[in-house]
């Protein structure tokens, strides 16, 4: 990816940006010039490729003009074309209004959510998006359709995150909606009773449908980087504290890689992909993660 | 708030700095309510770090508080200068100074400087550096010591106040300064083991001193004294209390030709004069006193150049017998002290020599009776003319020495009385002829190990006499070695050892060795040895291979006559039985007495010389009582019951006088002149810059006496600064790493 192109997906350039759809557009472009041609393969029209037959093929794509002539199994490949339905689940609870950069975890995760899911659409996928905080505050059902972009867009449009997460009810409901199997994409920074956030992810995973999980988490969160005197006072009325933070910092730090560890070590165990992501990292991060997760499922 | 001023320096400081001290509590508060607000999503976390670590904080803050409260108040302190009574404060006892005060009371501390004398103004220095300690009561310890009795201080280790001032003041006037010479070194070992001893201080030594080239030049043991007192980081100040080098004379030595004479006999003095100035003297008189009376006729003194010594002879009679203290006296000068010396004779009305003559006619004891004593009134001398049997009849004790002449042999309990008197301090002269008994003289004489005879026999030598009366016979001549008692014979010009003719003598035995110890003083001129000499325990044997009389040698005889006469008058002298009631020595040596008690009792009256500068003193009449020693553990034989006396009185030049009684209550004196020692007469000062510049002493000071008022409150104060100034720094330190800990100090991003 050149220079110029970079530029496009920095958080700072995005927030410059105010329109979701014009966010979208912008990151899915820089993303895409950026490829040098689509990596991705599947039943397609048109033709790419032969390659020998291996076990576990399916023989329906068997090329059986090349056995007439050449008494060998030979497949063809194809351009995949799509048949993936995606949900894109994001977090609007108050937790998520916090940023110390340019973008909230809020702005950056629906910006993330307007890319994949204009990513999705030209891939002919379905997608469809869900905004939750205690409950869903609005859900777009799955569509392929070139215009279902816009859809997409207003489902996730919200002046500001805002209300308390209730993630295990939003899950069911999410789970409830799908009568496909799909893949699920959380945009979320976890910041919820992970019992019932992973109880939801479970039943998701019951119905046979694909998680992936997007942890949005601010540099500041990470890395509590403040000093002097200062007053905090917790989002989701987590309550306050009148601190030192450098002299927390360790112990902050520490319980931060708890928690990190802990959702790591249950996704993995829950077969769930799970994607750690900064509001200071650049979007294609996001995008290249949803890509190669769609690689993977495409070979199970 | 007048009390402050028992407590610091610079009170101004203390109630600002008191308000200072509430600063850090202060601003902390403040910080804790100037804050900045954030609203922050993952609080949860948060919240279990302050959970977790909130006690730990809550400590360390306020440890860190603490610490900033004392930087403060130390800072305050310091400005304030706190002067502190340590003696109630363990912690604080390196803020004690322990001065140790040593005041040279050597004899050259007497010398005389202006109105007073250079130790009064030793004395004054001390005096006004105690008054100036005692300013601040108990910060100041003090030991007070003198050079020549360091094991006995004044004070040891009190604390210094207005009472001790009171106290030690009267005393330090009422001291004397003694006669004695002592080196500082004594002083100083001790004031180091006193200020080792005493940890946790800081030790200071003071050592009030006339500086003397003779006790402070080229003494490395004086160097490794002051360089040990480095070694527990004291401090040193010399202090000298004398300037100037004044001229003295001194009289370093007298004498007399012999410690008894008898009454009516000349008797010569010889003193020894050294001028120690720089400066030649002349025109100096000395003045002789018997028993305190003077005796006409002064003696002049040559021209003496300086650092140079001269000898001046006297010759005096003694009208009395009995025991006489003799002076010589020179004029007055700095130190009067050394101008006088004193040395006791013994005078009896007469000198008693025996001769013992085991020859029939006893011809060769005649000829020494003429020398000895051809006229008693001349040379006090009584001869006594006896077989050898007398040897175990009579007490040998009596005589001043013993001629045993002519002895064929002796029987063995003679031979152990002569060599009791010998080793007692007697003198024997052998003058063996041709009826000796070489077997006995060379075989049991020598069995007896009494070492009474030094050289193995052999035959007699005689050079015979020509037929031809016109021929000269070739007698041998004797050559003598340098001796006092042949001192005519070598005097230049003498013409009396070639007067002196040998026919006849005893050749030493062909196989004979000399023995260790026996000198030869005299050979014939053909080398054989004929004279010798040697020592047994303090007495003196001489042996002369040749008779006493006329058959063997023209000796006794005319022209040689006279060289034989003189020498046998020296040789008296030379061998006299010492006289133990007389002696003299210098002040400082110890006076020990020890005696059989067959000999006297326990009681002993010491009667003291006059003390002119103690007019309290009354008669001087000290009652002692001696201690009996005791025996030795390795004594095979029985051995007499001893008693023993130390004299601690005689520390003072001047006649002691120890009076002792027999069983039967007869009082028997002995008479000791106590003279000062002459090594306190060079009044020479040491070169100050030497000491102070010497690579070892960077810790010794030296001070005139006017600017010696180091003893006062600002060596402790001085200390507590210290303690103050290193507390703070501690505390510094200790709040930076805390605050680093506390990560309230930025890091500092790459």
């Amino acid at each position: 990816m050149t220079h110029d192109l970079e530029r496009y997906l920095r958080p700072e350039e995005i927030a410059k940006i105010s329109r979701l759809e014009l966010r979208a557009r912008h990151v899915v472009e820089g993303f895409v010039a950026g490829l040098h041609r689509s990596p991705y393969f599947g039943q397609s029209t048109e033709f790419v490729q032969h390659r020998e037959y291996v076990a576990g093929d399916d023989a329906r794509r068997i090329d059986w003009k090349v056995w007439s002539r050449s008494d060998r199994y030979y497949i063809k490949q194809y351009e995949e074309d799509t048949n993936v339905r995606v949900m894109l689940l994001v977090d609007g609870s108050e937790s998520m209004d916090f940023g110390a950069g340019p973008l909230t975890k809020f702005d950056y995760g629906r910006t993330v959510a307007a890319s994949l899911a204009l990513l999705a659409l030209r891939q002919n996928d379905s997608v469809g998006a869900g905004l939750f905080d205690s409950e869903i505050r609005s859900i777009i059902p799955g569509s392929s359709r070139h215009n279902h972009l816009q859809s997409v867009l207003s489902g996730l449009s919200a002046e500001r995150a805002s209300g308390e997460t209730d993630i295990t009810r939003v899950l069911r409901r999410a789970a409830e909606s799908m009568n496909h199997r799909s893949i699920v994409i959380l945009i979320s920074d976890l910041l919820c009773d992970r019992t019932a956030l992973f109880k939801g992810l479970q039943l998701l995973r019951q119905r046979k449908h694909e998680v992936l999980i997007m942890h949005v988490m601010d540099d500041q969160e990470l890395d509590f980087d403040y000093s002097g005197t200062l007053r905090f006072e917790g989002l989701e009325q987590a309550g306050r504290l009148t601190c030192d933070p450098a002299a927390l910092r360790a112990g902050y730090l520490n319980a931060v890689e708890r928690f990190l560890e802990t959702v790591r070590r249950r996704c993995a165990a829950s077969v769930i992909d799970y994607q750690l992501v900064r509001t200071s990292d650049h979007l294609d991060a996001a995008l290249s993660q949803f890509l190669n997760f769609r690689i993977g499922m495409r070979g199970k | 708030m007048s009390w402050l001023t028992q407590y610091f320096l610079n009170p101004a400081f203390v109630v600002p700095g008191a308000a200072l001290v509430s600063l850090p509590v202060i601003i902390h508060l403040l910080s804790r309510m100037r804050y900045r607000r954030v609203r922050f999503a993952a609080m949860e976390f948060l919240l279990q770090s302050d959970e977790l670590n909130r006690r730990r904080l809550i400590l360390e803050q306020l440890l860190l508080l603490l610490l900033r409260v004392l930087a403060v108040a130390l800072i305050v302190l310091l400005l304030a200068r706190l002067v502190l009574d340590p003696s109630g404060m363990l912690l604080l006892r390196g803020a004690t100074a322990h001065h140790v005060l040593i005041l040279d009371d050597t004899l050259s501390m007497r010398d005389q400087d202006g109105q007073q004398t250079v130790f009064e103004n030793a004395v004054t220095v001390l005096e006004n550096m105690l008054s100036a300690g005692s300013y601040r009561p108990r910060s100041i310890r003090v030991t007070v010591l003198t050079t020549t009795d360091p094991e006995r201080p004044l004070v040891t280790d009190r604390a210094l106040d207005g009472a001790l001032v009171q106290e030690l003041i009267p005393r330090l006037r009422n001291l004397r300064c003694s006669w004695r010479a002592a080196s500082p070194m004594a002083a100083l070992r001790m004031a180091n083991n006193i200020l080792s001893a005493d940890g946790g201080v800081a030790p200071v030594v003071h050592l009030a001193t006339d500086l003397r080239q003779s006790d402070w030049a080229d003494r490395p043991e004086i160097v490794a004294a002051l360089a040990d007192l480095d070694t527990i980081n004291a401090e040193v100040n010399l202090i000298r209390v004398t300037d100037t080098a004044r001229d003295n004379t001194a009289v370093v030595q007298l004498s007399g030709n012999s410690q008894a004479t008898s009454v009516g006999v000349a008797w010569r003095l010889t003193a020894t004069l050294r001028n120690l100035s720089s400066q030649r003297v002349t025109g100096t008189w000395g003045s002789v006193f018997i028993d305190g009376t003077e005796v006409p006729g002064r003696i002049p003194v040559p021209d003496m150049e300086p650092s140079s010594d001269v000898v001046v002879s006297h010759d005096l009679s003694f009208e009395t017998a009995g025991r006489h203290l003799v002076e010589l006296k020179i004029a007055d000068d700095a130190l009067v002290d050394d101008n006088v010396r004193a040395i006791t004779v013994n005078v009896s009305p007469e000198r008693r020599v025996l001769l013992v003559d085991d020859q029939g006619r006893q011809d060769d004891a005649g000829y020494i009776v003429a020398a000895l004593s051809a006229n008693p009134e001349l040379t006090g001398i009584v001869t006594d003319v006896r077989t050898s049997d007398v040897l175990t009849s009579t007490s040998l004790k009596q005589y001043d020495c013993l001629y045993l002449l002519n002895i064929r042999e002796l029987p063995a309990d003679a031979v152990q009385l002569l060599a009791d008197y010998v080793r007692s301090g007697g003198g024997i002269v052998w003058f063996p002829d041709d009826q000796a008994n070489t077997d006995w003289y060379n075989t049991t004489l020598q069995a007896s190990g009494q070492e009474l005879f030094p050289v193995a026999l052999g035959i007699t030598s005689e050079i015979p006499i020509p037929a031809d009366s016109t021929v000269e016979p070739q007698f041998e001549s004797p050559v003598f070695e340098d001796h006092n008692v042949f001192e005519i014979y070598n005097t230049p010009d003498s013409p009396f050892a070639a007067l002196t003719l040998f026919r006849q003598w005893f050749q030493p035995a062909a196989d004979w060795e000399p023995r260790p110890g026996v000198r030869t003083l005299a050979r014939l001129t053909n080398g054989v040895p004929i004279i010798f000499e040697h020592e047994l325990g303090a007495g003196r044997v001489l042996t002369f291979l040749t008779s006493a009389g006329r058959r063997w040698s023209n000796w006794p005889l005319p022209p040689a006559a006279p060289g034989y006469v003189v020498m046998h008058l020296r040789l008296h002298q030379y061998l006299q039985y010492p006289d133990h009631s007389v002696s003299s020595q210098d002040v400082g040596t110890p006076l020990d007495l020890e005696w059989s008690v067959r000999e006297y009792t326990e009681a002993v009256e010491l009667l003291l010389p006059r003390d002119e500068e103690d007019q309290t003193e009354d008669d001087g009449l000290v009652r002692l009582q001696a201690k009996p020693l005791p025996a030795p553990e390795s004594a095979e034989e029985v051995v007499e019951d001893r008693l023993a006396l130390t004299i601690t009185q005689a520390e003072r030049p001047g006649l002691f006088r120890i009076r002792r009684f027999t069983q039967e209550g007869n009082a028997a004196e002995t008479w000791i002149a106590l003279n000062p020692p002459t090594s306190e007469s060079q009044l020479a000062l040491a070169d100050a810059s030497q000491i102070e510049q010497h690579p070892e002493l960077e810790h010794v000071s030296v001070l005139n006496s006017d600017t010696a008022d180091a003893l006062n409150p600002a060596d402790a104060g001085r200390e507590l600064r210290w303690v103050l100034l290193g507390g703070l720094i501690v505390v510094l330190i200790a709040e930076q790493l805390l605050a680093l800990r506390l990560s309230f100090h930025p890091e500092v991003k790459a």
